[in-house]
């Protein structure tokens, strides 16, 4: 006799239950009085031409939006050192976090925290596994497509998935003009749910390199990650893979002896 | 017309609208609650019955193998479309779930969101622990550690009316129980694993009626064939349930009963030629067992609705009791040298014979007293049936009766032997006393070694192949018992959601000291009214909770007026608790429905137990619980079959001692009554003996079995004690036994190849009792005939 109870992971559901709430509400009204000014540099040098050439040197900034993603989908490994500020709401001062970074192609994704508190967070297809210090929630992606649209957006960007990005975001690159390495990666969302989640995504980046990403909300909240110490040809080893991203590589198969 | 004409159509036209009334009134039951025993309202026993054929029984588990997750959440919605699609299969079904359904997320919100306040925590006393000014410390710093993580884009939204995530937190808790076995994929139930999609299809009748049940299943491996052919036929079905089990036994019974009916008649054919050269006899003995029959089965249609199959395998060996009377009429007619016509024949049977009907049918009356269902339809069909047969006799035998009379040569020789072995001049009274001896030391010997077998599933042969499959699909999905169940009981559904409340604090218990290892239950998704207004109540009435949820927040650098529209939702009324009811209308009715049940003495809830290892723990723990109980669905139904059965057996005792008055006040004198009673208990304690040194134990359908070996016994010892003074009539009367009982023992024996438990233990019994009476009513009938008697008309 079968119990008919579904079985619903418990993280996801919560997660699920929650996008609902999102998807439910109004978007808040901004209150300039709580966050914070970005304080960074700014995008634009007064003064510097507009020009795009190619650079004799080793790193050259992509022409467009398309040799953007072919410039990200040749990125096999990817590590680097984060540091993060959210400026929510709720929150009277910005939660800071700093860490590091880790992408493997086809789609992984690896965030470890180091401070303030140590975690690690690691974005595949198919789930998101969140290990803090005392517990580890895994949410399948597969079973709330609210969910997985949200999370796997980043992935597909260093994926270099622009096919799949444009299904579900207006994509507008823009090279600065005031600086011939640097240029702006923005994905809009067209429609709900992605619309009711965030507001805009931006990359803003040196050559082929991305330096810095930001999340806006609609309510205002907003994400600033700066990335330094790049790595973007990163090999990683077997053991790197299992501890990062939870893959084990498959057994070589034995290489057949032609003279027996 | 002559009367015997009159009565013989009278006979052909009750047979006709008997018939008639069958065809079209027929329904055939295979339930196994017919032999399920109906308790009183507030015992286990009538829980125990109510569960096992209630709505946990009546779903079968359906999986379907595919190669990937992807692939399985197809099959789920092409395979569900197609079910839903089949007629039979929707006719049957009352709830088909392979997915979390539409709208489960929205419906989660909107329901538990206004009650937030109220499931705070399990407990009034849990809930003041969780609104210390260390507990709202704590909930600061974890609602600030989720907000550092990806998620808190979902977050944002729901704290300012939630900062201590109670919604959040009771999610993970009600699905903190595992229910093990299940993942969702896009929706659908898939398997752990994933490799196959999961379906849960319950039936609206019960698993256990086979006829209604073929049609499902029947419509469900269509829909299936229709889905695989769209995956190139590469899937595979496997089904749980008890469906298949009462299918397969439907299938055997029907088997049974053609072996049996089919093998009588050859039986009793291939006999009747033998010693009659002529099939007379037959035509004398088929209106009487067809009367006997129609009988039986439309009585039980007009008390029950329906017959049981196993009544009605039961119904197809009685043929061997109504043959008798036929037999002894034809015997008499061709042998007793009577020199009137047929109806004088009858004249001079017809008093042994009302008297062998009338102790059968009192044998059979002690069963209607029985509390179980299937044992009342028995009785009902035996002494209508019998009751019937005794009296077309009178319609059909007379007008049917061979005019001839001729005598052949094998009937005539065995007529002699018979009379020369019993009663002959050379008889030695010391030979003729040793089979009764001999059975009565058998039976002084093997009663006190006599064992009782009253286990629930030593009723039901299950095949092994089909246990197997069923098995195997079970766990790869299910992983709580099945036999062992936890309930909690109410004459409202929320004196039994109280009673769930304090079970689950005490399972919880069990479980931190590893006396189960898991359970589920339904009272983290519904705690009684009383506990959601407790709860309620510790936060809505702390005029201090606000302040110090402000200070300990703005610990943590939040912005304490952003968590104002919580003071505001703690300053309103609370709502009336959440109800079963609102749960069950709403797309979370598949999460609900399956612990909710009803009984005579009210509601139920239901908590399923994952490896129960301290069952007296558990059961101290809800001693002063009303309400709360652990059900052992088997053991309990065994234990009621014990005190039944012995309940069954005062009733037989009292059965035999009706019989006994009945032949004493034909008789009025020792002997006569010696030799109509003293063969059917002998052979009846004989027998009874003799299984139990075979190491045969015997159940209550054996004790059925041992009346009808008495019934039939004295029904020989009454025909010869009514002619025992007559050497032709005797002589006559003593073929009519053999062949009786010949014939008798055919059709019992033929049951006795059953491989239903039940066919096989009612078979055995009484075609070794048969045996044993068939010896001792002539040995005994000779031993209480002094010599003179027995030769002075010797032929």
């Amino acid at each position: 006799m079968a119990s008919l109870s579904a079985y619903l992971s418990r993280s996801l559901l919560v997660v699920a239950t929650l996008s609902v709430v999102v998807l439910a509400q109004k978007p808040d009204v901004i209150k300039p009085d709580v966050i914070k000014p970005d304080v960074t540099k700014p995008d634009i040098k007064p003064g510097k031409a507009n020009v795009t050439q190619a650079l004799g040197g080793k790193q050259q900034r992509p022409a467009s939006e398309a040799a953007l993603f072919r410039a990200f989908a040749k990125i096999k490994g990817l590590s680097a050192e984060y540091t993060e500020e959210k400026f929510l709401s709720l929150l009277a001062v910005p939660l800071k976090s700093k860490g590091q970074l880790h992408f493997m192609q086809p789609g992984y994704l690896s965030r470890i925290v180091l401070a303030p508190e140590k975690s690690k967070l690691t974005i595949t297809d198919a789930e998101l596994r969140m290990k803090g210090k005392d517990k580890e929630e895994v949410i399948d992606l597969r079973q709330s497509d609210r969910v997985r649209l949200f999370v796997t957006s980043l992935i597909q960007v260093f994926q270099g998935n622009q096919k799949a990005l444009k299904k579900h975001y207006r994509i507008r690159y823009t090279p600065k003009a005031a600086d011939a390495h640097a240029w702006q990666l923005e994905l809009k969302p067209l429609n709900k749910p992605l619309t009711q989640i965030l507001k805009r995504l931006v990359l803003f980046g040196r050559d082929k390199t991305v330096t810095r990403i930001e999340l806006h909300e609609p309510n205002g909240d907003r994400t600033i990650t700066k990335i330094v110490k790049v790595d973007p040809k990163r090999v990683f080893t077997g053991a790197e893979k299992k501890d990062l991203f939870g893959v084990v590589d498959k057994p070589k198969k034995a290489k057949v002896d032609a003279g027996k | 017309m002559s009367l015997d004409r009159r009565a013989l159509i009278a006979g052909c036209a009750l047979l006709a609208v008997l018939g008639t009334f069958l065809a079209m009134q027929m329904r055939v039951a295979t339930d196994i609650t017919h032999f399920l025993p109906a308790g009183s309202s507030a015992d286990d026993v009538h829980l125990a019955r109510e569960l096992a054929a209630g709505e946990l029984s009546r779903t079968m588990v359906i999986l379907v193998d595919a190669p990937d997750a992807a692939t399985a959440a197809d099959v789920s919605v092409q395979f569900e479309a197609a079910l839903r699609a089949n007629e039979t299969v929707h006719q049957g079904t009352a709830r088909l779930v392979a997915g979390s359904g539409e709208g489960v997320e929205d419906a989660m919100w909107q329901l538990y969101a206004p009650h937030r306040v109220a499931f705070l925590a399990e407990d009034a006393k849990a809930a003041a622990e969780a609104l210390t000014d260390g507990a709202l410390e704590n909930s600061a710093a974890e609602l600030k550690r989720k907000l550092g993580t990806p998620m808190s884009t979902f977050l944002i939204k729901a704290a300012p009316s939630d900062p201590l995530l109670i919604l959040p937190q009771l999610f993970e808790r009600f699905m903190g129980e595992r229910s093990g076995g299940l993942k969702l994929i896009d929706g659908r139930f898939v398997t752990d694993k994933e490799d196959a999609a999961v379906l849960f299809l319950t039936t609206s009748t019960s698993a256990s009626d086979a006829s209604a049940i073929r049609p499902v299943v029947d419509g469900m491996r269509a829909a299936f064939a229709e889905c695989n052919a769209k995956f190139d036929d590469k899937l595979a079905l496997h089904i749980s349930g008890t469906h298949l089990f009462a299918l397969a036994a439907e299938g055997s019974i029907r088997a049974d009963i053609q072996r049996v009916s089919i093998g009588s008649v050859i039986g009793l054919v291939s006999l009747f030629l033998i010693m009659f050269r002529s099939l007379r006899l037959m035509l004398l003995v088929l209106p009487i067992l067809g009367m006997g029959f129609l009988a039986g089965s439309s009585a039980c249609l007009l008390f029950f609705g329906s017959v049981h199959g196993l009544t009605l395998a039961f119904g197809a060996a009685l043929i061997g009791v109504s043959v008798d009377y036929g037999v002894h009429f034809h015997c008499h007619h061709l042998h007793a040298g009577n020199s009137g016509d047929a109806r004088q024949s009858l004249r001079s049977i017809w008093p042994g014979l009302s008297l062998g009907a009338a102790t059968t049918i009192t044998g059979f009356l002690a069963l209607i007293a029985s509390s179980f269902p299937g044992l009342r339809q028995l009785a009902v069909f035996a002494v209508f049936g019998i009751a019937a047969a005794a009296l077309s006799t009178q319609l059909f035998l007379p007008a049917l009766a061979s005019r001839t009379r001729t005598k052949t040569k094998v009937s005539d020789r065995i007529v002699g032997g018979l009379h020369r072995l019993w009663f002959g001049e050379r008889r030695n009274r010391f030979a003729l006393a040793l089979p009764p001896v001999a059975i009565a030391i058998i039976a002084a010997i093997g009663l006190p070694q006599l064992e009782w077998n009253d286990g629930l599933a030593d009723l039901n042969k299950v095949d092994p192949v089909l246990e197997a499959n069923d098995q195997a699909v079970r766990n790869r999905v299910v992983r709580f018992e099945q036999r062992r169940l936890v309930v909690a009981t109410g004459a409202t559904e929320e004196l039994a959601l109280q009673a769930n409340d304090k079970i689950h604090r005490e399972l919880t218990q069990l479980q931190a000291s590893g006396g189960v290892k898991g359970f589920r239950g339904i009272a983290q998704m519904l705690p009684s009214a009383k506990t959601q207004q407790e709860v309620d109540a510790v936060a809505r009435t702390d005029a201090q909770l606000w302040p110090r949820l402000e200070r300990a927040f703005a610990k943590q650098q939040f912005v304490a007026s952003a968590f104002e529209p919580w003071r505001d939702l703690l300053a309103t009324e609370a709502p009336a608790p959440l109800t079963f009811a609102e749960l069950a209308d709403s797309p979370l009715s598949a999460m609900v429905q399956p612990f909710r049940f009803t009984w005579s003495g009210g509601v139920g809830f239901v908590s399923f137990l994952d490896e129960l290892t301290d069952e007296q723990a558990l059961r101290d723990s809800f001693a002063p619980i009303a309400g709360a109980d652990l059900i052992d669905i088997t053991g309990t139904l065994s234990s009621a079959y014990g005190a039944y059965r012995e309940r069954l057996l005062q009733l037989w005792l009292i059965g035999l001692g009706a019989i006994l008055l009945l032949v004493a006040l034909r008789h009025r004198a020792l002997r006569p009554t010696l030799t109509a009673y003293l063969p059917a208990v002998l052979g009846a304690a004989g027998t009874a003996g003799i299984l139990a040194l075979c190491g045969l134990a015997l159940n209550m359908l054996s004790l059925v079995a041992l009346l009808m070996v008495v019934s039939m016994g004295v029904d020989y010892g009454v025909f010869l004690a009514e002619h025992r003074t007559d050497a032709k009539a005797r002589a006559a009367t003593l073929l009519a036994v053999v062949l009786a009982g010949a014939s008798t023992m055919l059709g019992f024996g033929l049951l006795a190849l059953s491989s239903q438990p039940p066919l096989f233990h009612i078979g055995l019994t009484s075609a070794v009792g048969v045996l044993l009476c068939l010896l001792l009513a002539p040995t005994v009938c000779a031993l209480m005939t002094p010599q003179a008697d027995a030769t002075s008309t010797d032929s």
